[in-house]
């Protein structure tokens, strides 16, 4: 599904050039559940935002689903981004003013899916991540559980090959993470790849596939213990 | 999509109350202005809509060449020109004459009225779309001496007996028939008029009025007719305008042209743009002057600019908070237009919420607008109708679009990663040069507006104290309405509340004109001099001194018509010498008239201020006067004019008593000054408003932006004065660069205008001096409203919420 090689991002100010990407060759299949992990500002989440189309890379090829998209367009790549493509904040970045419901609804407004079957999925998502009772509530009025599972559902609400978590159980206590993880699991094994940024040993076991980055580098890449 | 747009649009406006208010407000001040000017403009282009083809109408003009250079242009041409232009070039469908042979006093039994008559034929009812409610087109207006009415003048003579084959009488003019009556008009038109007589009468009239100059076939009377015609379809203007020129060139080819022209050029003007139109001499009808129209416009655009630039300032300075959501949306697979339509939404959502409030505004200001003079003077009426509030909605919009745009392609540009980065580091300042830049002209175009109110309303205080040079006070001008002067005089010495009496043709002090050429010499190029006709009584009455010679006699066997009075200025301008050289020395008016001099003047103001002191001759022929000057020596005014009404009585049963108190008069002519100041008093108001209240949006934006650092300083021990004076500082110096931008500005501008008056008073600092205080003082207590609240809040509620 995903393929990159030599990929590199570079952010320059008039003083000073941070690599944050340096040559990464990665290879990720449909189905898998990647988990990246490695200290702060060593790239996860430049990783993820060019991988998730949001940013674009410096240099080096990055394939997805068969096709060159490191050099697209913005319009081209918002139009494969929102086809494909799902996302799961760490801060959740819900939009303060539309409801549960019409947070969810949002992503199918702009890939125009008739109102009766966007109607219909919310429903079935919110029932699904049983926050039914709060559709009409705004973000602030919920906990911070409630909102990444709105963010969850709003991330698969046009049923998206790829999810790019970014540290996803980063805001949230114990209990509200495992919930949100086992949501994860659950989309993974029903055939959804994953690619989530964690700094969480526990959260990343989650995945098959542990990717460790240092200095912009993918330094080791490991099978997970029950994948072994 | 539109209905999610709409929803967060409503969401926002109700999350960021002051923001809201500040955008809409500020928007609807500015509008309620322009929606006003809406509707002046809409019904001032509602002139002669009514008639068929008119695309295809229009009225010939001429282009006077003088000959010490210059031109000036006539509504009116020679008769003979549209004669000619018809009859010998095929592509002109009908041609219609309106000739100026019809203003008189009418009779009917015991009832006389003053009418302003045209002479046309039938033609006239084919290239205009005025209709009889009784009397046939066709035939109505073949016969000489028949007249057709207007509705309200058939209503003033006749009432409600049937006016056809009635007879009006006039003893210059001859008899008239009625042979029809106009319904009443179809809508607005330029063509002023209370009666049309058949333009077979003309001969009849010109046999009879052997002194005024001929019309039919005369080439240089270019000042009776209003030639119109219709163009058959297809044919354009150049093509009609260079068969003008054909015809100009061969029929003055051997003339003698009037002495003061050196040559004609005649055009076509389209019927449909004469009102609002150019202003040429012998102009008929009311309407509003084209460069009316666009000073009003121009106001309106600035001030809709100005509330546009706040509410672009605003979002602008803004956007930070909306980072989020646009990155949001972007990740989500908004594109970059989905993104600007919804931010061009909600700009229209504001702008829509600004039309409501505007027009409740407007309400409360059509009334105070209403008592405005000029609309009266140029026919033009504040109404709502269909077309204006569609024209209302279609401006909504586009100050929407105007206000949105920028901001919302700001917004569009934001990258979706922005929201994953941090927020802080996005640099979306970059253009805070600009809004300075924008913010000191908004300041600096207000304070203009201030200034030059001061410099119009101290000039005309100027001009209402300025010493006429006659004394006005006391005195009523009665209008002779036709009677006879002797009778009308007779009455009015009877009357004890009359101390004194005198005649004139027109009233000094006012904007009524009159001139004549006048030579010293035959061989000398003749020059326009002001002329009145007055009575012997008149200087006396008056109060005018003579420095030399004598008044007119008062001994009627004298030939008093052969005499001149003139002014100082006169005998400077002429050469004449000094005031006692020139009595008995003889002057050449008109054509060959010679008057002698038996009086000189001393110099005063006869005109209005606008006019420079010019040369003034004096005349005496009774059949000119048109206005007796009553002086009164009464305490009760009112007992003393019911009294001159009976008077009045004597001399005419029919008409009542007209007249005026001549100091009023005298007032009256500066209202449309006073009207002009009104409106830009208005437009400096809702300029100034506008900008405090970017100025107020501004200062809120930065004390929110700066809480923190304002906690900070107060934790480590700034005082309240501190704070404030680093908060307005900033502020400060923006209004030091507006005033210093405008001050020299506005210096041009009043110097530029004073200009047109004569005798006008000087700029000096106390002309800029209130403006710029008014403007500091608004100015700091829009942002001290801001700054104070910050600096005398608690730091720690700021440092907890970071």
């Amino acid at each position: 599904m995903i393929k990159t090689t030599n990929l590199s991002k570079v952010y320059r100010t008039e003083e000073v050039e941070t690599t944050a990407l340096n040559e990464v060759d990665l290879e990720i299949k449909e189905g898998e559940f990647v988990s990246v992990m490695g200290p702060s500002g060593c790239g996860k989440s430049t990783l993820l935002n060019v991988l998730g189309m949001i940013d674009s890379p410096s240099g080096g090829d990055y394939h997805f689903m068969g096709e060159e998209v490191g050099r697209l367009s913005e319009r081209k790549r918002s139009n494969v981004r929102k086809h494909n493509l799902g996302f799961v904040f760490q801060s959740f970045n819900l939009i303060d003013e539309l409801t549960v419901y019409e947070n969810v609804e949002l992503p199918m407004l702009y890939t125009k899916v008739p109102a009766a079957e966007r109607k219909q999925r919310v429903e079935e998502l919110l029932e699904g991540m049983n926050i039914m009772h709060r559709r009409n509530h705004f973000p602030q009025q919920l906990s911070g559980g409630q909102q990444q599972r709105v963010a969850v559902a709003r991330a698969i609400v046009n049923r998206p090959k790829l999810i790019l978590a970014d540290e996803p159980t980063g805001n949230l206590d114990s209990a509200n993470g495992d919930e949100v993880m086992k949501i994860l699991s659950q989309l993974n094994s029903e055939g959804t790849t994953i690619l989530m940024v964690t700094h969480s040993q526990y959260c990343a076991e989650f995945g098959n596939r542990i990717i460790r980055m240092l200095d912009g580098q993918v330094v080791t890449e490991n099978l997970v213990k029950q994948y072994l | 999509m539109w209905q999610n747009y709409f929803k967060v649009a409503t969401r926002n406006l109700l999350k960021n109350k002051s923001f809201s208010f500040i955008n809409i407000f500020g928007l609807a001040v500015s509008m309620s202005v322009c929606l006003l000017v809406i509707m002046l403009i809409h019904d001032a282009y509602q002139f002669d809509t009514f008639h068929p083809d008119s695309g295809r109408v229009y009225r010939v003009l001429t282009d006077a060449q003088r000959k010490g250079g210059g031109e000036e242009s006539y509504a009116t041409t020679p008769f003979p020109i549209g004669k000619t232009l018809a009859e010998d070039y095929s592509y002109v469908e009908t041609w219609t004459p309106l000739v100026r042979r019809l203003n008189a006093v009418f009779t009917r039994q015991d009832k006389q009225l003053e009418m302003r008559g045209l002479l046309t034929d039938s033609t006239f009812f084919d290239v205009f779309g005025f209709k009889l409610e009784s009397g046939d087109p066709a035939t109505a207006l073949s016969e000489p001496n028949s007249v057709v009415l207007t509705r309200e003048s058939a209503e003033r003579f006749f009432n409600k007996e049937n006016p056809l084959g009635q007879v009006l009488e006039n003893q210059t003019l001859g008899n008239f028939k009625v042979t029809g009556v106009l319904a009443p008009f179809p809508g607005k038109t330029h063509l002023e008029f209370d009666a049309l007589g058949s333009l077979s009468s003309l001969e009849g009239i010109e046999q009879r009025v052997t002194d005024w100059s001929a019309i039919r076939n005369n080439w240089n009377n270019y000042y009776g007719t209003y030639n119109f015609v219709r163009l058959r379809e297809g044919v354009n203007r150049e093509t009609a305008e260079q068969a003008l020129a054909q015809i100009s060139k061969e029929a003055y080819a051997d003339l003698e042209l009037e002495s003061r022209d050196a040559g004609y050029r005649f055009r076509l003007q389209p019927l449909e743009s004469i009102t609002p139109g150019p202003h040429f001499s012998n102009n008929m009808g009311r309407g509003m002057p084209d460069t009316l129209i666009w000073f009003l416009t121009m106001l309106s655009g600035i001030v809709i600019f100005s509330a546009c630039f706040n509410y672009t300032n605003l979002t602008i300075a803004r956007a930070l908070t909306r980072a989020k959501e646009v990155g949001v949306r972007k990740i989500m697979g908004a594109s970059r237009r989905q993104v600007f339509g919804q931010f061009i939404t909600e700009a229209l959502v504001v702008s829509g919420l600004a039309l409501l409030m505007a027009f409740v505004m407007l309400q409360a200001t059509i009334p105070l607008f209403s008592q405005l003079q000029f609309l009266e003077f140029t026919d033009v009426s504040l109404k709502l109708d269909l077309p204006t509030a569609a024209w209302f909605l279609l401006f909504s919009m586009m100050v929407g679009l105007l206000a949105g745009a920028l901001p919302a392609l700001v917004l569009s540009r934001f990258q979706p990663v922005a929201i994953i980065q941090k927020l802080q580091n996005t640099r979306l300042f970059r253009r805070v040069g600009l809004r300075k830049v924008l913010l000191v002209s908004q300041f600096a175009v207000s304070l203009v507006f201030l200034i030059l109110l001061t410099v119009s309303w101290r000039q005309v205080n100027f001009a209402m104290q300025g010493n006429f040079g006659f004394n006005a006070n006391t005195i009523v001008n009665v209008n002779l309405q036709g009677q006879e002067y002797n009778r009308v005089l007779a009455a009015f010495e009877q009357n004890p509340n009359v101390v004194q009496t005198s005649a004139v043709s027109h009233l000094m002090g006012t904007w009524q004109d009159s001139d004549v050429d006048v030579r010293t010499k035959p061989g000398n190029e003749p020059e326009g001099v002001r002329d009145y006709f007055i009575d012997d009584q008149y200087l006396g009455n008056l109060g005018i001194k003579l420095v030399a010679g004598q008044n007119f006699p008062d001994n009627p066997t004298q030939a008093r018509e052969l005499f001149a009075v003139v002014n100082e200025k006169f005998l400077t301008h002429f050469k004449l010498g000094e005031p006692a050289e020139a009595i008995g020395k003889s002057i050449i008016v008109g054509d060959s008239t010679v008057l002698t001099i038996r009086g000189v003047v001393e110099d005063f103001l006869y005109k209005p201020l606008s006019y420079a002191l010019e040369p003034l001759l004096l005349r005496y022929d009774p059949a000119q006067w048109q206005i007796v000057n009553l002086r009164l020596q009464a305490t009760d005014m009112p007992a003393a004019i019911t009294s001159l009404e009976r008077s009045w009585k004597k001399v005419d049963k029919s008409n009542a008593l007209s007249y005026q108190f001549y100091d009023e008069t005298v007032r009256e002519n500066f209202a449309s000054l006073y009207d002009m100041m009104w409106i830009v008093a208005y437009f400096a108001g809702m300029g100034i408003l506008i900008a405090c209240m970017g100025l107020l949006g501004m200062a809120i934006y930065s004390v929110e932006t700066k809480a923190k650092e304002i906690s900070i300083r107060k934790v480590i021990g700034a005082a309240p004065r501190d704070l404030i004076r680093m908060l307005s500082k900033g502020y400060l110096v923006l209004l030091a660069i507006a005033t210093v931008v405008a001050v020299p500005i506005s210096y041009l501008l009043g110097s530029k205008m004073l200009e047109i008056f004569a005798f006008r008073i000087s700029m000096n600092v106390l002309i800029f001096l209130p403006g710029v205080a008014f403007l500091f003082f608004l100015g700091m207590l829009t942002i001290g409203s801001q700054t104070v609240r910050a600096a005398l809040g608690n730091p720690v509620n700021n440092l907890r919420s970071e």
